[in-house]
Protein backbone atom coordinates (compact mmCIF):
# COMPACT_ATOMS: atom_id res chain seq x y z
CA UNK A 1 0.00 0.00 0.00
CA UNK A 2 1.41 3.11 -1.02
CA UNK A 3 1.80 5.68 2.02
CA UNK A 4 0.09 8.88 2.33
CA UNK A 5 2.95 10.96 1.48
CA UNK A 6 4.02 8.86 -1.68
CA UNK A 7 0.40 9.16 -3.24
CA UNK A 8 0.78 13.05 -1.65
CA UNK A 9 4.31 12.91 -4.25
CA UNK A 10 2.62 11.35 -6.97
CA UNK A 11 -0.67 13.88 -6.93
CA UNK A 12 1.46 16.78 -7.12
CA UNK A 13 3.65 14.99 -9.52
CA UNK A 14 0.69 14.30 -12.18
CA UNK A 15 -0.20 18.35 -11.68
CA UNK A 16 3.60 19.10 -12.53
CA UNK A 17 3.62 20.50 -9.17
CA UNK A 18 6.67 19.14 -7.84
CA UNK A 19 10.25 20.68 -8.62
CA UNK A 20 13.91 20.91 -7.55
CA UNK A 21 14.83 18.05 -5.31
CA UNK A 22 11.52 16.75 -4.76
CA UNK A 23 10.64 15.90 -7.98
CA UNK A 24 14.06 14.22 -8.20
CA UNK A 25 12.63 12.28 -4.83
CA UNK A 26 9.58 11.03 -5.76
CA UNK A 27 11.01 10.14 -9.31
CA UNK A 28 13.38 7.68 -7.93
CA UNK A 29 11.02 6.34 -5.71
CA UNK A 30 8.17 5.51 -8.88
CA UNK A 31 12.02 3.78 -10.63
CA UNK A 32 11.85 1.94 -7.60
CA UNK A 33 7.94 0.85 -6.38
CA UNK A 34 5.92 -0.29 -8.58
CA UNK A 35 2.76 0.02 -6.86
CA UNK A 36 4.21 4.07 -6.89
CA UNK A 37 4.83 4.01 -10.59
CA UNK A 38 0.97 2.51 -11.21
CA UNK A 39 -0.59 4.97 -9.01
CA UNK A 40 1.76 7.77 -10.60
CA UNK A 41 0.63 6.71 -14.12
CA UNK A 42 -3.27 6.32 -13.26
CA UNK A 43 -2.76 9.80 -11.95
CA UNK A 44 -1.17 11.77 -14.73
CA UNK A 45 -3.76 10.17 -17.51
CA UNK A 46 -6.77 11.22 -15.13
CA UNK A 47 -5.08 14.97 -14.51
CA UNK A 48 -4.80 15.00 -18.40
CA UNK A 49 -8.10 13.83 -18.53
CA UNK A 50 -9.18 17.07 -17.56
CA UNK A 51 -8.15 19.12 -20.40
CA UNK A 52 -11.51 18.10 -21.73
CA UNK A 53 -13.44 19.78 -18.86
CA UNK A 54 -12.81 23.30 -20.71
CA UNK A 55 -15.22 23.96 -23.31
CA UNK A 56 -14.18 22.61 -26.99
CA UNK A 57 -12.52 25.83 -29.00
CA UNK A 58 -11.35 24.93 -32.99
CA UNK A 59 -8.18 26.55 -33.30
CA UNK A 60 -8.15 28.41 -36.95
CA UNK A 61 -7.23 26.50 -40.16
CA UNK A 62 -4.23 28.97 -40.29
CA UNK A 63 -2.39 27.59 -37.87
CA UNK A 64 -2.40 24.09 -39.19
CA UNK A 65 -0.62 25.23 -42.58
CA UNK A 66 2.05 27.40 -40.61
CA UNK A 67 2.63 24.28 -38.27
CA UNK A 68 2.65 21.83 -41.18
CA UNK A 69 5.31 24.35 -43.39
CA UNK A 70 7.62 24.75 -40.33
CA UNK A 71 8.52 21.25 -40.05
CA UNK A 72 8.56 20.53 -43.63
CA UNK A 73 11.56 19.42 -45.15
CA UNK A 74 12.98 21.24 -48.02
CA UNK A 75 11.54 21.27 -51.12
CA UNK A 76 12.71 18.15 -52.89
CA UNK A 77 10.93 15.58 -54.84
CA UNK A 78 10.94 12.48 -51.76
CA UNK A 79 7.25 11.76 -53.36
CA UNK A 80 5.73 9.34 -56.13
CA UNK A 81 5.51 12.10 -58.96
CA UNK A 82 2.05 11.87 -61.42
CA UNK A 83 3.15 10.81 -64.98
CA UNK A 84 1.73 14.62 -66.15
CA UNK A 85 4.47 15.93 -63.86
CA UNK A 86 7.37 15.76 -66.20
CA UNK A 87 5.36 17.57 -69.16
CA UNK A 88 4.47 20.03 -66.77
CA UNK A 89 8.14 20.97 -65.44
CA UNK A 90 9.15 20.45 -69.49
CA UNK A 91 6.12 23.23 -70.59
CA UNK A 92 7.84 25.42 -67.84
CA UNK A 93 11.40 24.50 -69.07
CA UNK A 94 10.47 25.42 -72.69
CA UNK A 95 8.76 28.97 -70.91
CA UNK A 96 12.03 29.57 -69.31
CA UNK A 97 14.22 28.42 -72.18
CA UNK A 98 12.40 30.50 -74.65
CA UNK A 99 12.85 33.66 -72.12
CA UNK A 100 16.54 32.71 -72.30
CA UNK A 101 16.95 32.43 -75.91
CA UNK A 102 15.24 35.56 -76.65
CA UNK A 103 17.51 36.95 -73.89
CA UNK A 104 20.38 35.96 -75.62
CA UNK A 105 19.24 36.92 -79.14
CA UNK A 106 18.55 40.25 -77.65
CA UNK A 107 22.58 40.38 -76.48
CA UNK A 108 23.74 39.17 -79.24
CA UNK A 109 22.30 42.19 -81.80
CA UNK A 110 23.44 44.49 -78.79
CA UNK A 111 26.94 42.97 -79.26
CA UNK A 112 27.02 43.80 -82.83
CA UNK A 113 25.80 47.14 -82.82
CA UNK A 114 28.30 48.05 -79.73
CA UNK A 115 30.80 46.48 -82.09
CA UNK A 116 31.44 49.43 -84.29
CA UNK A 117 31.84 52.24 -81.67
CA UNK A 118 34.15 54.06 -79.46
CA UNK A 119 36.53 52.52 -76.09
CA UNK A 120 33.49 52.93 -73.96
CA UNK A 121 31.29 50.68 -76.21
CA UNK A 122 34.26 48.39 -75.97
CA UNK A 123 34.07 47.90 -71.96
CA UNK A 124 30.31 47.52 -72.41
CA UNK A 125 30.67 45.00 -74.64
CA UNK A 126 33.37 43.15 -72.93
CA UNK A 127 30.73 43.13 -70.12
CA UNK A 128 27.65 41.78 -72.52
CA UNK A 129 29.77 38.85 -73.11
CA UNK A 130 30.54 37.83 -69.44
CA UNK A 131 26.66 38.36 -69.38
CA UNK A 132 26.15 36.23 -72.39
CA UNK A 133 28.29 33.45 -70.65
CA UNK A 134 26.59 33.14 -67.15
CA UNK A 135 23.05 33.35 -69.39
CA UNK A 136 24.41 30.56 -71.42
CA UNK A 137 25.74 28.24 -68.59
CA UNK A 138 22.27 28.86 -66.70
CA UNK A 139 20.62 25.48 -66.50
CA UNK A 140 16.55 26.93 -65.68
CA UNK A 141 15.51 23.31 -64.95
CA UNK A 142 17.64 23.47 -61.56
CA UNK A 143 16.37 26.24 -59.86
CA UNK A 144 12.67 25.05 -60.53
CA UNK A 145 11.26 23.20 -57.38
CA UNK A 146 8.14 20.96 -57.20
CA UNK A 147 6.21 20.55 -55.06
CA UNK A 148 3.29 17.52 -54.79
CA UNK A 149 -0.26 18.62 -53.06
CA UNK A 150 -2.68 15.81 -51.16
CA UNK A 151 -6.09 15.98 -49.40
CA UNK A 152 -5.27 17.90 -45.98
CA UNK A 153 -5.67 15.48 -42.80
CA UNK A 154 -9.58 14.70 -42.65
CA UNK A 155 -10.66 15.71 -46.45
CA UNK A 156 -11.93 12.93 -48.36
CA UNK A 157 -10.90 14.21 -52.08
CA UNK A 158 -8.76 12.03 -54.67
CA UNK A 159 -7.13 15.37 -56.35
CA UNK A 160 -3.26 15.23 -57.33
CA UNK A 161 -1.84 18.32 -57.71
CA UNK A 162 1.51 19.52 -58.36
CA UNK A 163 2.81 22.68 -58.49
CA UNK A 164 6.54 23.65 -59.96
CA UNK A 165 8.28 26.84 -58.34
CA UNK A 166 10.72 29.44 -59.58
CA UNK A 167 12.57 30.98 -57.02
CA UNK A 168 14.19 33.05 -59.46
CA UNK A 169 11.13 34.76 -61.69
CA UNK A 170 8.89 33.94 -58.58
CA UNK A 171 6.87 32.42 -60.72
CA UNK A 172 4.91 29.05 -60.53
CA UNK A 173 3.24 26.42 -62.64
CA UNK A 174 0.06 24.66 -60.70
CA UNK A 175 -2.06 21.63 -62.09
CA UNK A 176 -4.78 20.23 -60.45
CA UNK A 177 -6.77 16.98 -61.21
CA UNK A 178 -9.94 15.12 -60.25
CA UNK A 179 -10.62 18.33 -58.41
CA UNK A 180 -14.56 18.46 -58.26
CA UNK A 181 -16.84 21.69 -59.16
CA UNK A 182 -16.85 23.68 -55.60
CA UNK A 183 -20.43 24.80 -54.64
CA UNK A 184 -21.90 27.62 -55.69
CA UNK A 185 -21.06 31.01 -54.21
CA UNK A 186 -17.32 29.56 -53.50
CA UNK A 187 -14.07 29.43 -55.45
CA UNK A 188 -10.79 27.47 -54.68
CA UNK A 189 -7.80 29.77 -54.06
CA UNK A 190 -4.40 28.66 -54.16
CA UNK A 191 -1.65 29.75 -51.40
CA UNK A 192 1.68 30.15 -51.17
CA UNK A 193 3.19 29.47 -47.45
CA UNK A 194 6.64 31.47 -46.68
CA UNK A 195 7.57 30.55 -43.10
CA UNK A 196 9.09 34.38 -42.93
CA UNK A 197 5.21 35.92 -43.55
CA UNK A 198 2.51 35.74 -40.88
CA UNK A 199 -0.19 34.11 -43.24
CA UNK A 200 -0.25 32.73 -45.89
CA UNK A 201 0.08 34.44 -49.59
CA UNK A 202 -2.11 34.58 -52.24
CA UNK A 203 -1.53 32.95 -55.62
CA UNK A 204 -5.22 33.70 -56.85
CA UNK A 205 -8.19 31.65 -57.41
CA UNK A 206 -9.11 28.98 -60.18
CA UNK A 207 -11.93 27.25 -61.95
CA UNK A 208 -12.14 23.58 -62.80
CA UNK A 209 -13.11 22.14 -65.79
CA UNK A 210 -16.18 19.71 -66.13
CA UNK A 211 -12.75 16.87 -65.90
CA UNK A 212 -11.92 18.57 -62.14
CA UNK A 213 -8.43 20.03 -64.11
CA UNK A 214 -7.14 23.04 -64.11
CA UNK A 215 -3.72 24.81 -64.85
CA UNK A 216 -2.94 27.84 -64.46
CA UNK A 217 0.45 30.18 -63.79
CA UNK A 218 0.83 32.17 -60.99
CA UNK A 219 2.60 35.27 -59.97
CA UNK A 220 1.89 36.17 -56.27
CA UNK A 221 1.78 39.90 -55.33
CA UNK A 222 4.35 40.13 -52.42
CA UNK A 223 7.93 39.67 -53.42
CA UNK A 224 10.89 37.59 -52.27
CA UNK A 225 8.94 34.44 -51.30
CA UNK A 226 10.81 31.67 -49.83
CA UNK A 227 7.91 29.03 -49.61
CA UNK A 228 8.22 25.70 -48.30
CA UNK A 229 4.85 24.56 -48.93
CA UNK A 230 1.59 25.58 -51.17
CA UNK A 231 -2.37 24.94 -50.26
CA UNK A 232 -5.15 25.20 -51.30
CA UNK A 233 -8.61 25.97 -49.82
CA UNK A 234 -12.45 26.36 -50.94
CA UNK A 235 -12.77 30.15 -50.36
CA UNK A 236 -15.64 32.60 -51.17
CA UNK A 237 -16.63 33.25 -54.76
CA UNK A 238 -14.03 35.72 -55.49
CA UNK A 239 -11.15 35.03 -53.09
CA UNK A 240 -10.11 35.97 -49.60
CA UNK A 241 -7.59 38.21 -48.54
CA UNK A 242 -6.78 35.18 -46.15
CA UNK A 243 -7.60 31.99 -45.58
CA UNK A 244 -11.29 31.87 -44.07
CA UNK A 245 -12.16 28.71 -45.66
CA UNK A 246 -11.27 25.07 -45.03
CA UNK A 247 -7.74 23.53 -46.86
CA UNK A 248 -8.28 20.74 -48.86
CA UNK A 249 -4.99 20.48 -50.83
CA UNK A 250 -1.48 20.54 -48.65
CA UNK A 251 2.13 19.69 -50.05
CA UNK A 252 3.40 16.59 -49.05
CA UNK B 1 0.10 6.65 -37.21
CA UNK B 2 2.43 8.06 -34.45
CA UNK B 3 4.97 5.80 -35.47
CA UNK B 4 5.05 7.13 -38.64
CA UNK B 5 4.42 10.40 -37.31
CA UNK B 6 7.64 9.66 -35.15
CA UNK B 7 9.79 9.07 -38.11
CA UNK B 8 8.87 12.26 -40.09
CA UNK B 9 6.10 11.23 -41.44
CA UNK B 10 4.26 14.53 -42.21
CA UNK B 11 0.90 13.17 -43.16
CA UNK B 12 0.86 11.08 -40.11
CA UNK B 13 1.60 14.31 -38.27
CA UNK B 14 -1.08 16.06 -39.40
CA UNK B 15 -3.41 13.03 -38.50
CA UNK B 16 -2.11 13.80 -35.29
CA UNK B 17 -2.51 17.30 -35.10
CA UNK B 18 -6.35 17.24 -36.24
CA UNK B 19 -6.65 14.65 -33.09
CA UNK B 20 -5.22 16.55 -30.51
CA UNK B 21 -5.37 20.33 -31.93
CA UNK B 22 -9.51 20.94 -30.46
CA UNK B 23 -8.93 19.41 -26.59
CA UNK B 24 -5.47 21.49 -26.69
CA UNK B 25 -6.18 24.24 -28.16
CA UNK B 26 -8.76 24.75 -25.97
CA UNK B 27 -6.93 24.16 -22.90
CA UNK B 28 -4.40 26.44 -24.05
CA UNK B 29 -6.86 29.86 -24.11
CA UNK B 30 -8.77 28.74 -20.75
CA UNK B 31 -5.16 28.71 -19.26
CA UNK B 32 -3.35 31.73 -20.96
CA UNK B 33 -6.58 33.69 -21.60
CA UNK B 34 -5.27 35.93 -24.33
CA UNK B 35 -6.13 34.71 -28.29
CA UNK B 36 -3.02 35.64 -29.89
CA UNK B 37 -1.14 34.48 -27.18
CA UNK B 38 -2.76 31.36 -26.89
CA UNK B 39 -2.17 30.66 -30.79
CA UNK B 40 1.57 31.46 -30.38
CA UNK B 41 1.73 29.11 -27.46
CA UNK B 42 -0.39 26.35 -29.72
CA UNK B 43 2.44 26.63 -32.45
CA UNK B 44 5.59 26.28 -30.03
CA UNK B 45 3.21 22.74 -28.48
CA UNK B 46 3.29 21.14 -31.39
CA UNK B 47 6.35 22.07 -32.69
CA UNK B 48 7.77 20.33 -29.62
CA UNK B 49 5.51 17.22 -29.99
CA UNK B 50 6.96 17.10 -33.50
CA UNK B 51 10.42 17.06 -32.27
CA UNK B 52 10.07 15.14 -29.54
CA UNK B 53 7.91 12.41 -31.09
CA UNK B 54 10.68 10.04 -31.60
CA UNK B 55 11.80 10.01 -27.73
CA UNK B 56 7.63 9.36 -26.17
CA UNK B 57 7.60 6.31 -24.39
CA UNK B 58 4.33 4.86 -24.70
CA UNK B 59 5.16 2.62 -21.52
CA UNK B 60 5.15 5.67 -19.73
CA UNK B 61 1.38 7.65 -20.62
CA UNK B 62 -1.09 7.74 -23.47
CA UNK B 63 -0.19 10.07 -25.88
CA UNK B 64 -3.10 12.45 -25.35
CA UNK B 65 -1.47 12.64 -21.81
CA UNK B 66 2.13 13.32 -22.89
CA UNK B 67 0.93 16.05 -25.05
CA UNK B 68 -1.15 17.85 -21.96
CA UNK B 69 1.92 17.35 -20.46
CA UNK B 70 4.04 19.32 -22.96
CA UNK B 71 0.69 21.99 -23.71
CA UNK B 72 0.20 22.92 -20.09
CA UNK B 73 4.51 23.24 -19.68
CA UNK B 74 4.45 26.04 -22.27
CA UNK B 75 1.53 27.65 -21.10
CA UNK B 76 2.40 27.65 -17.71
CA UNK B 77 6.44 28.56 -18.84
CA UNK B 78 4.21 31.78 -20.88
CA UNK B 79 2.81 32.67 -17.92
CA UNK B 80 5.84 32.97 -15.66
CA UNK B 81 7.90 34.92 -18.57
CA UNK B 82 5.19 37.53 -18.28
CA UNK B 83 5.49 37.72 -14.61
CA UNK B 84 1.48 36.96 -14.04
CA UNK B 85 -1.09 34.63 -12.88
CA UNK B 86 -4.53 35.24 -14.46
CA UNK B 87 -5.99 37.69 -11.68
CA UNK B 88 -9.61 36.20 -12.35
CA UNK B 89 -9.57 32.76 -12.52
CA UNK B 90 -12.40 31.39 -13.94
CA UNK B 91 -13.39 27.25 -13.78
CA UNK B 92 -13.91 25.60 -16.52
CA UNK B 93 -17.40 24.48 -14.87
CA UNK B 94 -18.47 27.96 -14.88
CA UNK B 95 -17.36 29.14 -18.21
CA UNK B 96 -19.21 29.59 -21.45
CA UNK B 97 -21.20 25.46 -21.65
CA UNK B 98 -22.07 26.07 -25.41
CA UNK B 99 -19.11 23.76 -26.06
CA UNK B 100 -18.11 21.79 -29.81
CA UNK B 101 -17.89 24.39 -32.43
CA UNK B 102 -18.92 23.20 -35.66
CA UNK B 103 -15.62 21.26 -36.79
CA UNK B 104 -16.13 20.05 -40.44
CA UNK B 105 -13.06 17.38 -40.28
CA UNK B 106 -14.34 15.11 -37.47
CA UNK B 107 -16.46 12.67 -37.72
CA UNK B 108 -19.94 12.36 -36.20
CA UNK B 109 -18.57 9.25 -34.26
CA UNK B 110 -15.55 10.95 -33.02
CA UNK B 111 -17.24 14.38 -31.72
CA UNK B 112 -19.83 11.96 -30.13
CA UNK B 113 -17.38 10.53 -28.12
CA UNK B 114 -15.20 13.37 -27.25
CA UNK B 115 -19.08 14.56 -26.34
CA UNK B 116 -19.22 12.00 -24.23
CA UNK B 117 -15.43 12.19 -22.48
CA UNK B 118 -15.67 15.68 -21.91
CA UNK B 119 -19.57 15.62 -20.13
CA UNK B 120 -17.95 12.54 -18.09
CA UNK B 121 -15.15 15.16 -17.06
CA UNK B 122 -17.02 17.73 -16.26
CA UNK B 123 -20.00 15.70 -13.92
CA UNK B 124 -16.80 14.30 -12.03
CA UNK B 125 -14.89 17.49 -11.39
CA UNK B 126 -18.61 19.02 -10.54
CA UNK B 127 -19.43 16.35 -8.15
CA UNK B 128 -15.65 16.62 -6.10
CA UNK B 129 -15.95 18.82 -2.80
CA UNK B 130 -15.41 22.27 -3.53
CA UNK B 131 -12.04 22.85 -1.37
CA UNK B 132 -10.71 19.71 -3.59
CA UNK B 133 -12.11 21.15 -6.61
CA UNK B 134 -10.93 25.04 -6.52
CA UNK B 135 -7.09 23.26 -5.62
CA UNK B 136 -6.90 20.95 -8.53
CA UNK B 137 -8.60 23.96 -10.94
CA UNK B 138 -6.05 26.45 -9.66
CA UNK B 139 -3.08 23.87 -9.91
CA UNK B 140 -4.19 22.61 -13.53
CA UNK B 141 -6.06 24.99 -15.32
CA UNK B 142 -4.43 28.46 -13.31
CA UNK B 143 -0.85 26.79 -13.38
CA UNK B 144 -0.31 27.76 -9.70
CA UNK B 145 2.74 26.16 -8.01
CA UNK B 146 1.52 24.67 -4.50
CA UNK B 147 2.56 27.45 -2.10
CA UNK B 148 0.66 29.77 -4.76
CA UNK B 149 -2.54 27.92 -4.40
CA UNK B 150 -2.07 27.27 -0.65
CA UNK B 151 -1.54 31.53 -0.25
CA UNK B 152 -4.76 32.15 -2.47
CA UNK B 153 -6.96 29.62 -0.88
CA UNK B 154 -5.80 31.05 2.63
CA UNK B 155 -4.61 27.73 3.73
CA UNK B 156 -1.62 25.64 5.10
CA UNK B 157 0.66 23.52 2.68
CA UNK B 158 -0.11 20.37 3.99
CA UNK B 159 -3.73 21.19 3.82
CA UNK B 160 -3.66 21.76 -0.31
CA UNK B 161 -1.30 18.56 -0.85
CA UNK B 162 -3.69 16.59 1.13
CA UNK B 163 -7.11 18.15 -1.20
CA UNK B 164 -5.17 17.61 -4.46
CA UNK B 165 -4.52 14.28 -3.08
CA UNK B 166 -8.03 13.16 -2.03
CA UNK B 167 -9.69 14.82 -4.96
CA UNK B 168 -7.28 13.35 -7.86
CA UNK B 169 -7.87 9.80 -6.23
CA UNK B 170 -11.40 10.01 -6.36
CA UNK B 171 -11.29 11.72 -9.92
CA UNK B 172 -9.11 8.52 -10.65
CA UNK B 173 -12.10 6.44 -9.18
CA UNK B 174 -14.87 8.17 -10.76
CA UNK B 175 -14.07 8.66 -14.39
CA UNK B 176 -14.28 5.30 -15.65
CA UNK B 177 -17.41 4.38 -13.81
CA UNK B 178 -19.54 7.79 -14.90
CA UNK B 179 -21.60 6.94 -17.61
CA UNK B 180 -22.76 3.19 -18.19
CA UNK B 181 -22.60 3.47 -21.89
CA UNK B 182 -20.20 6.16 -22.74
CA UNK B 183 -16.91 7.11 -22.95
CA UNK B 184 -15.09 8.94 -20.27
CA UNK B 185 -11.73 7.94 -22.78
CA UNK B 186 -9.70 11.11 -24.14
CA UNK B 187 -8.35 10.60 -27.80
CA UNK B 188 -6.13 8.43 -28.06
Amino acid sequence: MTDEHAQDLAALHALGLLEGEEAAEFERREAAEPELARLAAELRETTAALALATPRVLPPDRLKIVLLARVAEPLRPQFRVPAWVPWAAAALLLVSCGGLLLERERLRGELFRLHSTDETARSEREGLRGELTRLRATDALAQVELRALRAAGGQSLRAVAVVAWDPVTQRGLFEVQQLPAPAAGKDYQLWVIDPARADPVSAGVFLVDANGRAALRFHPVAANLQPTNFAVSLEPAGGSPQTTGPILLVGQ
Amino acid sequence: MLAAAAGGDRRAFAALYDRLAPPLFSLVLRMVGDHAAAEDVFQEIFLRIWRRLPTYDGRRSSVFTWAVTIARSKAIDHLRALGRRRQTFVSPLEGEQTGAAPDPTASGDVLAQERDAAANVRRALAGLPTEQREAIELAFFGGLSHPEIAGRLGQPLGTVKARIRRGLLRLRDELPRVGENSSSSPPP
